[in-house]
């Protein structure tokens, strides 16, 4: 298993420069998460780290050691690709045992391998069949057959779930999770949904526009978004984010309305502007405004059967907030909120980082 | 149906038929001609009274054509390989690998593919005497392969370009060196691609008139166009015996035609539609 | 990853040489020749400079076989445009057989043009040929019509044969560019209430034209540079009216020995033939970026 680190890596394509100096540490046996948005770089990013393209700039090093002039099968790295590249003029069997028959394992141990490894992901039925004859899910099963067997160093996947239908989605995820914990093998992961970062991670980074913006647990960043980019990327329903003043006692959200904060919290902030951020979850609704802080307007309820999304106006702008199922308020109608001042998280507005 | 409709479908397959006999016409009038002995010829009639075969006898038997045949075989078959082996390895080298000079060598390609060739039969003819290689077969294979590269380099690459970049990929993960890769997964893959290029460079070569007549005087080395264009005669022109030699020439292109007609096709739009 | 570089460059350098030594350095010596007076016969080899360039310029069977060439070229071209294009849209919907009649189609550009020249050329003939004998036959004329050896026919016969020849060769390229059309586009102008031509006109037209610049761009050269069929038809005659520059250069140089003045008439020609794709390159470029 390897710990792979990337020092100052810089890629750019012509013009174009997709990645501008990222320095990150994986360490040995983690999954690690890069997940942004599409066009961040992160499946250049996957392409360096395999080899199959070179950095303009950086090092890239497993165990200690650079990698830079390794060619990719030499790294020892194997890849999960989203469309799966199974080779389609061979059968299940034969794409599996292909990397074996490129190292020139053999016959026998080849035969085994494939075996066991098709065993572990229930592939056994299939390995007389060309890919054009698969389902998507047994496809993506059979590339990760191919990468399993060769008992890599590294594991890289390239966005491998999003080619599949919702509920097979979930599944996946876990049989991945499982699988981590089986082969607690180094597993680096790519993807554009922060669902699946959150759920599968055990550390992530968030990329935007070929910068890291955030590196963490999903828990750290869940709970302390570093910018304004994190705060809105991470997490769904995303963040609620409201411009504001701040003067003295507080922040003033709307007209005439002051939100308390402690003098600790405000004494942080820089400058009078300042952009407050809430989640969803935090934002607490009634179905009386009366005995509540403030009233508002609700404008749509969402049901997702556990809980509901509701949408609601207040001073002129549109909030998104979680309400437990028994929330009876209608559009249309007034409702009361609460804001816990403590689970409010506030943002510099011009550069847009975090303050704390 | 109404009668607007039957009209139209009508009219449709009495198009159909004119478009048929417009492009198959000629050549089947040919084929009647091959076999209409030399005393009807005079009296044109949509089929002879006693169908004969002895224009064919004649080219064979009269004539070195059969000699004539065998050289344009091995003309046009070596002509292909080496355009198919050259080009293929350049094509992959200009789809899938990174290095300087791709537009280079892709617009000479293009120039010289839009060269008269006329334009440099001088030269090349006076070099070719000099090396002594005129009246062999071997002049011909060199120019064939040189002037049929640019055809294969755009579509073979372009042939190369559609096969999935993972796989590529994918197979460099599994432990294939560049070449590995090519050989072991984009070369099967590309099988079709390089199927019609194989079809389309051959015709070529079967067909090549200009460089066939200026490098090529006995029949030791002549190739099946210049047989034809050159076709001897005492006092009046064999027309059957021309007309037989036509047909024994077109009849295994038209073979490849039917066999192949969904290859052909691609090649040829491989290069021009897709941009 | 430099490697990938280096052996980039082993895989192209075969193609390289082959189009250098083949193509590249002949072109190259033909500029040089044409700067050369150079008669093996009389064993003459001195340099002229322009001298031949001047005589090219005021040659008149320079300007003649200029003037049959783009003759040729005009209406070759749009010929087989027009027929090529009417046989894609006829070919466009499925029926029975139609595997067939495309293979009929493909075959007049498959079969060498050698060939083709002389099938059509029995088919000229004036005493034996089945054209006059139809039209005889049939009342249309009173005698034959000397098809090869009449000025005016000569020409248009062999424009003929360029195009049975080389329209299928648009209708295949047509064809797949007719079925990269969605057909939802079809069944939309169909509802906003576009009749055939409306179709044609809005629909079809403007998804063809890059492929018919490319079409055109490759059959203009071709036509250009034509040889073949009017060697073996008529020689260039009668009397010099379907010589064209490849048959008037080809005669210089192997006729008459010029290798010196066959060269020039050769770079004459490329400079014609660079011009005429700088125009199609122009027209392109335009139809890419949206013009």
């Amino acid at each position: 298993m390897a710990e792979v680190r990337l020092r100052g890596i810089t890629k750019r394509f012509g013009e174009k420069e997709i990645l501008r100096g990222i320095d990150l540490t994986i360490e040995e046996g983690v999954f690690f998460t890069l997940v942004g948005p599409s066009g961040c770089g992160k499946s250049t990013l996957l392409n360096l780290i395999a080899g199959l393209e070179s950095p303009t700039s950086g090092e890239i090093l497993f165990d200690g050691k650079s990698v830079n002039d390794l060619a990719p099968k030499e790294r020892d790295v194997a890849v999960v690709f989203q469309s799966y590249a199974l080779y389609p003029h061979m059968t299940v069997y034969e794409n599996i045992a292909f990397p074996l028959r490129m190292r020139k394992t053999a016959r026998a141990d080849i035969d085994r391998r494939v075996r066991e490894t098709s065993d572990l992901l229930g592939l056994a039925p299939l390995l007389a069949q060309r890919p054009a004859a698969l389902s998507g899910g047994q496809r993506q099963r059979v590339a990760l057959g191919r990468a399993i067997v060769r008992q890599p160093r590294l594991f890289l996947f390239d966005e491998p779930l999003s080619n599949l239908d919702a509920r097979l989605r979930i599944e996946m995820r876990s049989e991945l999770k499982r699988l981590h914990r089986r082969l607690q093998a180094t597993m680096i992961y790519v993807t554009h949904d922060q669902a699946e970062a959150m759920t599968l991670s055990d550390r992530m980074a968030v990329l935007h526009q070929g910068t890291i913006q955030q590196e963490g647990t999903p828990k750290e960043i869940y709970a302390k978004p570093a910018n304004l980019f994190v705060a809105e990327f991470i997490g769904s329903p995303p963040m609620n984010l409201l411009p504001g003043r701040r003067v003295a006692g507080g922040i003033e959200l709307v007209r005439g309305d002051l939100f308390r904060l402690a003098e600790e919290r405000l004494a942080a902030v820089p400058s009078e502007e300042i952009i407050l951020g809430i989640r969803p979850e935090d934002l607490h609704l009634s179905r009386w405004p009366q005995g509540a802080e403030r009233t508002v307007e609700v404008v749509l309820i969402e049901s997702i059967g556990a809980e509901l999304w509701v949408e609601f106006i207040w001073g002129g702008r549109t909030l998104r907030a979680i309400a437990p199922a028994d929330f009876d308020g209608t559009p249309g109608e007034e409702a009361g909120l609460t804001i816990d001042p403590n689970r409010v998280h506030l943002f510099d507005s011009k550069k847009g980082n975090r303050i704390e | 149906m109404t009668t607007g409709r039957l009209l139209r479908q009508i009219g449709f397959s009495l198009l159909l038929l004119a478009t048929a006999l417009f492009f198959f016409g000629p050549v089947l009038w040919e084929g009647i001609t091959s076999i209409t002995p030399d005393a009807e010829m005079v009296a044109v009639r949509l089929f002879p009274r006693n169908p004969t075969l002895e224009h064919y006898q004649s080219i064979f038997v009269g004539q070195p054509f059969f000699r004539i045949i065998l050289n344009s075989l091995v003309v046009a078959s070596m002509t292909t390989l080496f355009s198919l082996a050259i080009g293929g390895l350049a094509a992959f080298a200009l789809a899938r690998l990174h290095f300087k000079g791709k537009r280079i060598l892709l617009g000479g390609a293009l120039a010289v593919s839009m060269f008269p060739p006329v334009a440099i039969i001088s030269p090349l003819y006076l070099i070719v005497r000099a090396l002594g290689l005129r009246d062999t077969g071997w002049a011909l294979i060199v120019t064939h392969t040189t002037f049929s590269l640019p055809l294969s380099l755009w579509i073979l690459t372009r042939f190369f370009e559609e096969i999935p970049v993972e796989l590529y990929w994918a197979a460099q993960i599994d432990g294939c060196t560049p070449l590995q890769a090519f050989t072991r997964i984009i070369l099967p893959l590309a099988a079709p691609g390089l199927a019609a290029v194989a079809i389309l460079v051959f015709l070529f070569s079967w067909g090549e008139f200009l460089f066939a007549l200026t490098f090529t005087t006995t029949e030791a080395s002549r190739t099946i166009p210049v047989g034809i264009a050159l076709f001897p005669g005492l006092h009046e022109i064999p027309y059957g015996d021309i007309a037989a030699a036509s047909i024994v020439v077109t009849l295994p292109v038209i073979l490849l035609v039917l066999l192949f007609q969904r290859r052909i096709i691609a090649g040829l739009t491989a290069g021009a539609v897709k941009g | 990853m430099r490697s990938s570089a280096r052996l980039g460059y082993a895989l192209i350098s075969p193609a390289v040489l082959l189009l250098t030594a083949v193509a590249l350095i002949p072109i190259a010596a033909a500029l040089y020749l044409s700067f050369q007076k150079r008669l093996p016969i009389f064993q003459i080899v001195r340099f002229v400079g322009l001298e031949n360039y001047r005589f090219l310029a005021i040659d008149p069977r320079f300007w003649n076989s200029l003037g049959n060439t783009l003759y040729f070229t005009l209406l070759a071209v749009t010929l087989e445009l027009a027929l090529g294009l009417g046989v894609a849209l006829l070919l466009d919907r499925a029926f029975p057989g139609r595997g067939w009649i495309r293979a009929i189609v493909l075959l007049p550009w498959a079969i060498p043009t050698v060939v083709s020249s002389r099938i059509w050329e029995w088919l000229y003939n004036v005493e034996f040929g089945l054209f006059n004998s139809l039209l005889t036959e049939g009342g249309v004329t009173h005698g034959p019509i000397n098809w090869l050896g009449d000025p005016f026919w000569a020409m248009h016969a062999a424009i003929l044969i360029d195009v049975w020849k080389s329209a299928p060769f648009v209708t295949i390229l047509l064809t797949a560019a007719l079925q990269t059309i969605p057909r939802e586009l079809y069944l939309a102008a169909r509802v906003d209430g576009a009749g055939r031509w409306g179709i044609f006109y809005h629909i079809v037209l403007p998804a063809l034209r890059p492929v018919i610049l490319v079409v055109l761009l490759f059959r203009t050269l071709d036509a250009f540079r034509v040889f073949d069929a009017i060697y073996v038809l008529t020689g260039g005659g009668p009397g010099n009216t379907t010589e064209t520059l490849s048959i008037y250069t080809y005669k210089v140089l192997f006729q008459t020995l010029q290798f010196g003045y066959g060269a020039t008439l050769a770079v004459a020609m490329f400079f014609c033939v660079v011009a005429i794709s700088l125009i199609y390159f122009g027209l392109l470029g335009r139809e890419r970026r949206g013009a």
